[in-house]
């Protein structure tokens, strides 16, 4: 019952651009700046927060404030959907990792203790969450945190605006530190007061509040620890290198990353934001205990987490599977692999565990991507010609991958945005996804590949072999690749797959054959963010075009002058009228109030182009997510919310989990 | 003596200058490196990171140099102790080798031990009894133990000890105890989980030097001087381990460095399999990743090991064997 609803209610929930909605719909209505209050535990007046006992033994030997010190001063309760209860505190719980880096179950990840914001997984709806307020300038090129008073780091030190305004200046902005700036139209870092703090953009950025409800507002991306950091850093201490070299660090930049980086983290001091705190780490494990300054509460106003401990294993990948199996791991989600799911299935009862199978957003496994700029003029010319790409499609037999490959749980479908978009339309995802071999050996002759050699393969003009080189980098995704060789080759075009460690650097230069990965929706979910869409989507399906299209729009807008690129000309290369005229839809839409006229016309527009032209050739998409989680653990991740851009979304509840014993 | 072994460090020294830029170049042959990796990782996050960001990321890594000024300047820390930053685990790579070489050595040197007690005894026995069926079932236990994999050995030996024992497989430690201090049930759990690890390893080596004792202890057997002691008089079991089976560890002990070698690459696969914290996976993960100067350090450190095992091995010879150590005294 329990996992069924859930699923339900996450498919219904599965509305990504929504929170685009909730984020500027206000400031287009109103006229006014967009506002929204936190939801805040305990209406009754000098509420009192209880306590996990371990904690309250503290208090009473004067080691700790009391809780309603050390809460802010209205925490945030935790989302609780209809089937989640009320825990008890206490206990560990035991999870393997199959490497070092936080990417892992229950690691300390950007995601484990929430996002400044929230998409509320009832309405959907980007409210405040570790700030009291956020405010979106009607303009949109700003937003206002007005944080919680009383917001405290793991070691009791006020959590301010110095924070948010230290990760971008000192952090992000600076060239000696490293840091992936996921925001970087925000120009401007401002403190107005201890708790009040402004991010500016150059230009209207409608999705600055969404954005936060997602890992680009989690800790370690907006906000880090000020006042345990500064020291290391040569702007706020002038002696920042004597103390590196005394830590024995060649410079002052050496010893500050070492101090603040999470990947993997090194400096157990480190103040976090977290339920857990990292307490020891060794190259076999790491141990996490309970934040006492931990700031969300339950609906009852127990101060979270419920659970005491974590600790992690490090293990091999398959040691990692085997762990599941024996029913020693509690919580496993992010390393379980679908192609076990009858092997996790089959030892449910004796591991006395539950496999959870959770709808995720992906557009499609190993999603076909030819690289319409190739260097073979031949090939170009071929990649480029919209009836090659059709006969590919049309030549895949969607419904034998998934059964062959997906246990029939995908759904077959064409690249398209994922179904429960509220733009989306039918079509999308049916467009030449039918198998129709016939008119796919019709499309390729029409193209010009009629001439065969003796093996019935179609070849070039001159007689060359013309070989479809499917490239990935992933041995994963080989079982689905031999079946798209198949298909292929069932209509006469040779197919080769190579596996290429460097597939990422060979796709944004340009220099790949026919790309293949699975596509999530995290990175179609781009394509509402306006100035990423640009870059992302030309540049996706054929980078050397994209590189043309921002450079061009560049100097356009002044920010570049042609003295400014080698040779003194745009690189890359100009795409066909046709992606221009996308291109412009893109930006039409990217500029639009969401859920406008004119939003819906050009979203709409980008993707009937998509949908007729298949730059991006899809096979099986919005596959599930497993989830295996012992019988005792309640309160356990069902559904992905809303602002889920990746499956370690699934961790931003953990705060929750608790053991039924 | 001093200087034959002073000529064999300074011998070493160079094979491993070498044996460091092959390593290098190695490393180096696929197309790509670290970063293509950490691409992967950010696009799976959503975030698109196009070939100027690549470029300053290069640049940030080191990435960007040609390959002799990286080899140099890898060098050039080597000399001082420093074995470079592993990119992937943002620290330095000698804390993270030296987390692991201690258990790696001790795993090594325990699963030689046991091939050892495993090997000379059965080789003994076999040699002794030549063609009987005992020798015969020997042969046939080493032919099956040559053959089979390890790391297949290794994945049947866990799922035996899950199912049928309930043991907890992978690992050096349970959950449980992996923080805990050393108590005596840390201990019982540890040895818990060394058998197969241990077996597994030994495995490796043990049907070779069965049959290398076994094939030179029966030519030892047939010679005069075995012949002369039995005519007179020498009790067989003292004339038996004073003589042949002295001079039959020879190639035992010659073979030395190469089994350390078999040893520690057989490690690497069964402590991936396994899940032992030892250096082989850890090399593995390396190479996955590109993680160049966490493989390359790696690389050299194993490579040194082995050197060293064949230098160990040339020494022990000299104790072990009086004709060579009154040979080098007569020449020298």
């Amino acid at each position: 019952m329990r996992s069924c609803s859930a699923i339900m209610v996450a498919g219904a929930l599965w509305l990504l651009p929504a929170l685009a909605a909730s984020a500027a719909g206000g400031a287009g209505e109103e006229g006014a700046a967009a506002e929204a209050e936190a939801a805040t535990a305990g209406a009754a007046m000098g509420s009192q927060y209880q306590e996990a006992p371990m904690l309250a033994a503290l208090v009473a030997a004067g080691e700790l404030p009391p809780v309603d010190e050390r809460l802010p001063l209205e925490p945030p309760v935790a989302y609780f959907a209809a089937d989640d209860e009320i825990g008890s505190y206490g206990g560990t719980l035991t999870v393997f990792h199959t490497g070092i880096n936080p990417w892992a179950d229950l690691g300390y990840e950007t995601e484990i203790g929430g996002y400044v914001m929230r998409a509320n997984p009832d309405s959907g709806v980007v409210e405040p969450l570790l700030v009291r307020r956020a405010e979106l300038a009607a303009d949109a090129t700003s937003v206002t945190f007005y944080l919680r008073e009383g917001l405290k780091w793991s070691d009791g030190h006020p959590l301010t605006a110095d924070d948010f305004v230290f990760m971008y200046e000192d952090a992000h902005w600076n060239d000696k530190v490293t840091t992936w700036n996921w925001i970087p139209q925000i120009t401007r870092a401002i403190k107005i007061d201890d708790l009040t703090v402004r991010f500016e953009t150059d230009e209207p950025y409608p999705a600055l509040l969404a954005k936060h409800a997602s890992p680009p507002g989690g800790g370690w991306q907006a906000f880090h620890p000020f006042h345990y950091l500064k020291k290391w850093h040569i702007i706020h201490n002038a002696e920042a290198d004597a103390l590196a070299k005394e830590e024995g660090f060649e410079s002052w930049d050496k010893a500050f990353n070492h101090h603040f980086f999470w990947a993997p983290q090194q400096d157990l001091e480190l103040p976090t934001h977290h339920p857990w705190i990292l307490v020891e780490r060794t190259q076999t494990g790491k141990r996490f205990q309970r934040n006492p300054y931990y700031w969300k509460v339950d609906p009852a106003g127990n101060q979270l987490p419920y659970v005491d401990a974590i600790r992690a294993q490090i293990v091999d990948q398959e040691t990692y599977h085997l762990k599941i199996i024996s029913g020693e791991s509690d919580f496993a989600v992010l390393g379980t692999r679908f192609d076990n799911f009858t092997l996790y299935k089959e030892n449910e009862a004796s591991g006395e565990y539950r496999v959870v199978q959770i709808p995720a957003p992906v557009v499609g496994a190993s999603v076909l991507i030819p690289n319409q700029a190739h260097e073979d003029p031949f090939t170009r010319g071929i990649y480029r010609d919209v009836r090659f790409r059709r006969a590919l499609s049309l030549a895949l037999n969607r419904d034998e991958i998934n059964e062959l490959v997906f246990f029939g749980v995908g759904t077959p479908r064409s690249a398209t945005i994922v179904s429960t978009n509220p733009y989306f339309k039918a079509e999308w995802e049916q467009a030449y996804a039918q198998h129709d071999p016939d008119r796919a050996n019709e499309l390729l002759d029409e193209v010009g590949l009629t001439e065969r050699n003796q093996d019935g393969f179609r070849v070039r003009p001159d007689g060359a072999p013309f070989v479809q080189l499917l490239e990935h980098s992933n041995e994963g995704d080989v079982a689905v690749l031999e079946l798209y060789k198949a298909h292929f080759e069932a209509v006469g075009l040779k197919t080769e797959i190579r596996h290429r460690g460097d597939l990422g650097q060979r796709h944004a230069a340009g220099t790949d054959n026919i790309y293949t990965g699975t596509i999530s929706s995290a990175e179609f979910r781009e394509y509402t963010d306006a100035a990423k869409a640009t870059e992302y989507d030309s540049g996706f399906y054929a980078p050397r075009w994209g590189t043309w299209i921002r450079a061009a729009r560049d100097l356009e807008s002044g920010a570049k002058t042609l003295d400014d690129f080698a040779d003194g000309k745009i690189p890359g290369e100009e795409p066909p009228d046709l992606v221009k005229e996308m291109d412009a839809a893109v930006l039409a839409w990217g500029s639009a109030a969401y859920g406008s006229a004119e939003y819906v016309e050009a979203f709409q527009k980008v993707f009937d182009m998509h949908a007729e032209q298949l730059f991006l050739i899809g096979s099986v998409g919005i596959l599930p997510t497993l989830g295996v989680y012992k019988n005792r653990v309640a309160n356990y991740p069902t559904f992905y919310k809303p602002e889920a851009t990746w499956p370690g979304d699934l961790l931003t509840s953990a705060d929750k989990l608790f053991i039924k014993e | 003596m001093l200087t034959y072994i002073a000529r064999r460090l300074l011998y070493m020294a160079v094979l491993l200058l070498a044996l460091s830029f092959f390593s290098f170049v190695l490393i180096e042959l696929p197309p790509g490196d670290y970063l293509d990796n950490m691409i992967q990782r950010l696009r799976n996050l959503g975030v698109q990171v196009d070939l100027e960001e690549i470029r300053t990321l290069e640049e940030r890594y080191g990435l960007n140099l040609p390959f002799l000024s990286r080899y140099g300047l890898w060098m050039r820390n080597l000399a001082r102790g420093d074995l470079g930053d592993s990119l992937a685990h943002n620290q330095p790579v000698t804390q993270i080798v030296g987390q692991r070489l201690a258990l790696t050595v001790t795993i090594t040197l325990l699963g030689l031990l046991l091939t050892y007690a495993i090997a000379i005894p059965v080789g003994i026995y076999s040699a002794t009894r030549q063609y009987s069926f005992t020798d015969y079932t020997f042969t046939v236990l080493g032919f099956f133990g040559l053959a089979t994999p390890n790391f297949l050995l290794a994945l049947v030996l866990m799922f035996v000890f899950y199912r049928y024992f309930g043991w907890s497989v992978g690992g050096l430690f349970s959950p449980e105890f992996e923080f805990s201090p050393w108590t005596a049930a840390k201990l019982l759990d540890f040895l818990k989980h060394l058998p197969i690890p241990l077996f597994v390893i030994a495995t490796a080596g043990t049907a070779g030097t069965i049959r290398v004792m076994r094939a030179t202890l029966l030519d030892e057997l047939r010679k005069q001087y075995v012949l002369t002691g039995r005519a007179k008089g020498l009790e067989e079991r003292r004339l038996l381990f004073r003589y042949p089976v002295r001079v039959a560890i020879n190639p035992i002990v010659t073979g030395n460095g190469g089994l350390l070698r078999d040893l520690l690459s057989g490690e690497t696969l069964t402590a991936i399999v396994v899940g032992l914290p030892t250096v082989g996976p850890l090399l593995l993960e390396a190479l996955q990743s590109q993680d160049m100067y966490l493989a390359g350090s790696l690389v050299l450190v194993l490579g040194a090991l082995a050197v060293v095992g064949f230098l160990i091995s040339d020494l022990l010879l000299v104790v072990v064997d009086p004709r060579i150590r009154f040979g080098r005294e007569a020449v020298g």
